[in-house]
């Protein structure tokens, strides 16, 4: 038989096939028949086992004058370009081959067992035995058997189905029991999850574990072998049957083998695929057929295994490795890996990692080679966070061991095992608690369930563990966990029971933080627990509220558990239930149904309903401490970083320039939106705390940062707020009845008089400006108009205050801008405006309003509100030099930190961000208060969560779907129309308490499904 | 054979193939059991009679109820890892079978009152110790009885959990269970077993030829022929209850004292 000129092997491994290898084996063999290749240059496809980068399959090597190369991802249409071009033409198609790092994956592995894996086809005898198959048998059976067993237990083979027993020895045992009838058994009940070694061995070379197992029942003794092979694997099964067969027409199996006196059959037996049929004794009680389950006796298996007889039991790779043993000799063998862990050893790599596949590497290959090198490293250039080896009953090992030399020595020092060889790699996307519960209910699962600790143990960690990952964690559960896993371990009847609690033991050994972010935080770092994630609506809150949690708990009538929760991330509940903008409800789940739940209402009913039922919140101050922060200003942002380092103890005072605290709260809006009593209850539950309010103390000559610093406060926070208007910049503006929006409306909140008027005009289209011409309308005989640039859509106002503004009767003028103030006597009468267009949208997506020229009109007016915006007060901070503003005028601040460029300033609130909402606000303020916290003490700044914390865990309330769906977002009763437009008695009344409730059940519950 | 261990500290000779937990019971040392019972082939499941062995064995847990003593071994029956091993063992149990009187009664003897776990609303008093299965199995040879499922879900049942056709009514099971899980009712002619709520037989009793009460099964009745006959050579069956049977048997000790 002449060689033929190209060779093409094209793995035929379960990951080729299934990756679709049958159809180009058709194809090849059509295309190269069809275009007469044969007729040129002789052509053979061969079907090989798995060539072990399955990630890249189907992989085809194809052998031409002397070259070798390798297309990857290869598919039937591109058969006939690959042989036109490559095989005819000479040239091979460079843009299907495989990239560089292929040879990386191969380059740093020694193959062993996988040599001829993927070099031969597996389905042929002669293919083996050209190799040199069963030329180890024939040498073993000139030897005599106590040679052989010499010669195993000199090369240092150990065990490769995870316990690592010295294969020798274990033959010398069986050989000397007592016994006329002897077995041997092969285990290839290879169930760990993400394993695929032995699958791999049987698909792609079956006879050499027919060779080993010959080699070890002749030096055994046995007359009988039995492969238990898991019948998941159809196509292993099929080969090994092929082989099988073909090895006894050769007479390898059989009677008198190479003319000795030495008989020997190997049947095959299905396993049913029960995973602890993979321990010794479930499975010679299996091949008995009875139920597949381990057995108490303390009596080695080589003494009484199979029916009571002798039997020595290996698994695949193990017996594989037999032959080259045998063949080379155990000094050769010995050559590979550590002083105590010879040879080789495959792995499946799977998991987070580039080069999923099967490799092969001498023991003792640091981890990180095998991640990096050969792995190819993590995806999506996410960090390594750990790997699972050993499966189920094996541990992980974080990426600080990464330099770990994997054997088994240094495996079992760090807590795992090499196990059968699954090797999971995990990133950092990975949750190690939801990781250790994958494992134990796997074993839970497949344990048989006859001894109490493996069966009631096990479950009784899933429940804890399911608590942990759900948010019902506690802090004795750790301590629980750990004692169950010892005595488990201690106490279980067999090795899957003795190992289950691995996963658990090694990931509180290296990740009990993640374990304790689920249990104090109710936050899964990884972001996998879903019940510890935040979901969409918490998401949306600047400040980060657990708005499920506590709309839950309203739901349940637990009104006050609903402020606990709240006030975790904002200490002004009642506050924003009535003046949010609330962006969780435009994220609201519920919203994509029918509408959104009406989560600021029921926020408002809470605090509203704690503070008139109790009289006040509950606070709870967590340590003392004698250090003194100073916070400058009292609206939102201040009082609530001061709230915070109350809480934790300080000592803090607050200095507000205007005679009454609550900033923009008290000043910057009107109170029929927010009453002065809902104020006055929020401050009291701060000042409650020991906060000490100076009330009329503003920054200047009198109250200096130094002077605060000298007086031994540890850190200041600025929180002052923007208070000074911008001009509009145009003529007339300095006249008599021209009056700053924000001015009029502190005027009046502080009970100053203000002017009456027969025809105002605001100018501007924010919330202030709203605000603004709907105080006027209350206070001013005559009739309000807003004048704003451009249209409706654009205004910055909230929609539902530019309705109320609509429906209480001001007028809004849009796309027109004022060009100067009508002056007469030094007094206002009008406005001379021009209309506006809007451009087309421009870079920032934004239309600008231009100007139409002549279109210039007139209105009357004897008061013009300005409200076009504010910038903090900054001339009182002179005195600290260096201190950075930006280039709008406001602080400049670490955004992760509120830390100024001075190092014991913080800053938050308007005065950092310019205008915006109250809840950002106290949002800034509460990330001051965590860093000046640590500044104060020292210690590291605090990693920010990545997402808001999860607060607590409520349960479902279980509400009919009837219900559910009859349920409808309330209307909330409003102040009649009539009294709107003449008092400042509060608009919006909120909820009654059964309204509320009915409400809080319509949620969805996004964070527990 | 004789061979010498030292047990909680003392030395003592016992036959060599002897268990752990024969030598220690001889000894009246208290080692609590649930699966072990002395007419069946040990199971080692319970995990309650664990031990902590050295010496003449590698130093680690056993269970008393297979080990067997032999010379130089050393034996712990209540080291403290063994008792906290155990507690935990009667603990989870405990879980599982909270409501079992048996059970509190057995752990309320080695120390422990309660449980720190709960398993869940599944709890039911099976301890799973398979006595009931392999009495019916080892002795009785009716293989009425049989364990379905795996792990947590493990349960004492019949063959595809229907009313068994090979149960012959004998009422073995309900004789070893030490917890009452599995139990039998007599009503009118008619005997119903049942593991926890679950009827797994229902067999028609025969009437006793002297008084005439409903008293045992047909099966049962033959299983006792065919027994008998093996043994003894002949049929002691005299279709007549246990009740009228000891009366016949009182009867006539006392013909034979008057007789006398």
């Amino acid at each position: 038989m002449t060689q033929p000129d190209i060779i093409v092997k094209i793995c035929a491994g379960l990951g080729g096939v299934m990756s679709g290898s049958t159809k180009v084996i058709d194809a090849f063999n059509q295309v190269i028949e069809a275009r007469k290749v044969n007729a040129q240059v002789k052509t053979k496809v061969h079907k090989v086992g798995c060539l072990g980068l399955c990630a890249r399959d189907v992989l085809v090597d194809v052998f031409m004058n002397g070259d070798k190369h390798t297309y990857q991802h290869v598919k039937p249409e591109m058969v006939d370009e690959i042989v036109e071009q490559h095989f005819i033409g000479g040239q091979p198609v460079e843009e299907w081959l495989v990239d560089e790092d292929y040879e990386n994956f191969h380059k740093f592995q020694d193959k062993i067992i996988l040599n001829d894996c993927g070099r031969i086809d597996p389905e042929s005898i002669d293919a083996s035995i050209e190799i040199g198959g069963y030329e180890a048998a024939k040498k073993a059976m000139d030897m005599d058997p106590q040679m052989v067993i010499n010669e195993v237990k000199k090369s240092g083979l150990r065990g490769r189905g995870g316990a690592g027993f010295p294969a020798g020895y274990k033959w010398e045992h069986c050989r000397h029991a007592d016994g006329e009838i002897k077995y041997v058994l092969c285990n290839a009940d290879e169930g760990d999850p993400g394993a695929f070694m032995d699958r791999a061995i049987l698909e792609g070379n079956p006879h050499a574990v027919i060779e080993g197992m010959i080699i070890g029942a002749y030096a055994i003794g046995a007359s009988q072998g039995y492969v238990y092979i898991r019948a998941e694997y159809p196509l292993a099964v099929d080969r090994l049957r092929l082989a099988l067969d073909h090895s006894r027409q050769r007479g390898f199996l059989g009677r008198n083998i190479f003319g000795k006196d030495f008989d020997f059959d190997i049947h095959v037996f299905l396993g049913a695929g029960a995973f602890v049929c993979g321990e010794a004794t479930a499975l010679m009680t299996s091949i008995e057929d009875k139920a597949g389950e381990p057995r108490p006796k303390y009596v080695h298996t080589t003494d009484k295994g199979l029916w009571g007889k002798p039997t020595n039991l290996n698994n695949v790779e193990t017996w594989a490795n037999v032959p080259s043993i045998i063949t080379r000799g155990s000094d050769w063998y010995a050559s590979y890996g550590t002083e105590e862990s010879k040879g080789t050893k495959l792995f499946s790599l799977a998991g987070k990692i580039n080069n999923t596949g099967l490799i092969e590497i001498p023991m003792g290959m640091p981890l990180r080679k095998i991640i990096y090198d050969i792995g190819g490293g993590i995806p999506g250039g996410k960090q390594f966070k750990a790997v699972q080896t050993g499966g189920p009953s094996g541990g992980c090992i974080p990426a600080k061991l990464a330099n770990l030399p994997v054997d088994y020595e240094h495996l079992d020092e760090a807590g795992s095992i090499i196990g059968s060889g699954g090797m999971i790699v995990m990133d950092e996307d990975t949750c190690m608690v939801d990781m250790a519960k994958y494992f134990i209910s796997f074993c839970l699962d497949e344990g048989c369930g006859q001894c109490t600790p493996c069966r009631e143990g096990l479950h009784v960690m899933m429940r804890i563990l399911t608590d942990i990952t759900e948010g019902r964690g506690k802090e004795e559960h750790i301590q629980q966990l750990e004692d169950l896993s010892d005595i488990i371990i201690d106490s279980s009847l067999c090795g899957l029971g003795k190992s289950a609690p691995n996963p658990v033991i090694s990931t509180l050994r290296y990740f009990k933080d993640e374990y304790l972010a689920h249990i104090r935080d109710k936050h899964c770092p990884a972001g996998v627990c879903r019940q510890l994630v935040p979901v969409s609506c918490q998401k949306a809150c600047p400040a980060g509220i657990d708005v499920p949690s506590y709309v839950a708990l309203i739901a349940h009538g637990k009104h006050e558990d609903a402020i606990r929760v709240i006030r975790q991330d904002n200490p002004f509940p009642w506050v924003c239930g009535l003046v949010c903008p609330a962006p969780c409800e435009g994220q609201c789940q519920r919203g994509t149904v029918d509408k959104p739940i009406s989560i600021r209402r029921l926020k408002g009913f809470a605090g509203k309903y704690t503070i008139e039922k109790m009289g006040s919140y509950k606070n709870a101050i967590e340590t003392r401490r004698n250090e003194k922060i100073a916070i400058i200003g009292s609206g939102p942002a201040g009082l609530t970083a001061a709230y915070y380092l109350a809480i934790k103890g300080y000592q803090i005072t607050v200095f507000e320039a205007l005679p009454e605290a609550g900033g923009m709260l008290r000043v910057g809006i009107s109170p029929y939106r927010l009453p002065k009593n809902v104020i006055d209850h929020e401050i009291e539950n701060i000042s409650s705390l020991g906060v000490e309010i100076k009330t009329n103390t503003p920054l200047g000559p009198d109250l200096m940062i130094q002077d605060l610093l000298d007086q031994g406060y540890k850190a200041v926070f600025l929180g002052i707020g923007a208070h000074r208007p911008l001009k509009l910049g145009i003529k007339g503006e300095m006249a008599k009845g021209v009056m700053q929006g924000v001015t009029y409306l502190k005027d009046l909140n502080l009970g100053n008089p203000v002017p009456d008027s027969k025809k105002v005009v605001v100018i501007g289209g924010g919330n202030v400006a709203v605000d603004v011409a709907r105080t006027a309308l209350r206070k001013c005989s005559g009739d309000v108009t807003i004048l704003y640039r451009r249209t409706k859509k654009e205004m910055p106002a909230y929609d539902e205050e530019i309705e109320a503004a609509l429906e209480e009767g001001v007028n809004i003028t849009y796309l027109a801008a004022p060009e100067e103030i009508l002056v007469k006597n030094k007094k206002v009468v009008g406005l001379r405006c021009v209309k506006m267009a809007l451009s087309d949208p421009d870079a920032s997506k934004r239309r600008r309003p231009v100007r139409i020229s002549g279109s210039e009109f007139e209105i009357e007016a004897d008061l013009v509100l300005p409200a076009t915006g504010q910038t903090p007060e900054l001339n009182a901070l002179k005195e600290i030099k260096n201190l950075e503003i930006t280039k709008l005028g406001t602080f400049k601040v670490n955004p992760m930190t509120m830390q100024t460029n001075v190092e014991c300033v913080f800053a938050g609130g308007d005065a950092v961000s310019g205008p915006t909402t109250v809840i950002e606000a106290i949002a800034s303020g509460k990330k001051a208060a965590k860093y000046m916290d640590a500044f104060v003490r020292g210690v590291e700044m605090p990693e920010e969560p990545p997402a808001p914390l999860k607060r607590t865990h409520v349960p479902r309330l279980e509400v009919s779907e009837e219900k559910m769906e009859q349920l409808e977002r309330p209307e909330v009763p409003m102040l009649p129309i009539e009294k709107r437009k003449t008092t400042f008695k509060q608009v919006e009344l909120g909820f009654a308490e059964k309204v509320a409730c009915d409400e809080a059940k319509r949620c969805l519950r996004c964070d527990l499904s | 054979m004789k061979v010498k261990s030292v047990f909680n500290g003392q030395e003592i000779e016992a036959l060599d193939g002897a268990t752990i937990l024969e030598v220690a019971r001889d000894q009246g040392i208290d080692i609590p059991t649930l699966c072990y019972l002395e007419s069946l082939e040990p199971f080692g499941t319970c995990r309650l009679c664990i031990v902590e062995v050295s010496g003449a064995l590698r130093p680690g847990i056993r269970i008393s109820c297979v080990q067997t003593v032999m010379e130089g071994l050393i034996v712990e029956t209540h080291s403290e890892r063994v008792v906290k091993n155990r507690q935990f063992l009667f603990e989870l149990l405990l879980a599982r079978s909270p409501d079992s009187k048996e059970l509190i009664d057995l752990a309320a003897r080695h120390g422990i009152y309660e449980s720190r776990f709960y398993a869940g609303d599944n709890d039911d008093n099976c301890v799973r110790c398979g006595r009931c299965v392999r009495v019916c199995r080892e002795r009785i040879a009716a293989y009425a009885l049989c364990f379905a499922h795996r792990g947590y879900e493990r349960k004492v049942t019949t063959d595809f959990e229907v009313l068994s056709e090979y149960c012959i009514g004998c009422g073995t099971c309900t004789q070893v269970c030490p917890t009452g899980a599995i139990w039998m009712k007599d009503e009118g002619d008619e005997r119903t077993i049942y593991t926890r709520d679950v009827v797994i037989s229902k067999l028609k009793l025969e009437k006793c030829a002297l008084c005439g009460t409903p008293y045992a099964t047909q099966k049962f009745l033959d299983f006792v022929k065919e027994n008998s006959d093996k043994a003894m050579g002949h049929d002691i069956n005299r279709d007549i209850c246990p009740d009228c049977a000891r009366k016949m048997k009182a009867e006539n000790i006392v013909g034979l004292i008057c007789a006398a």
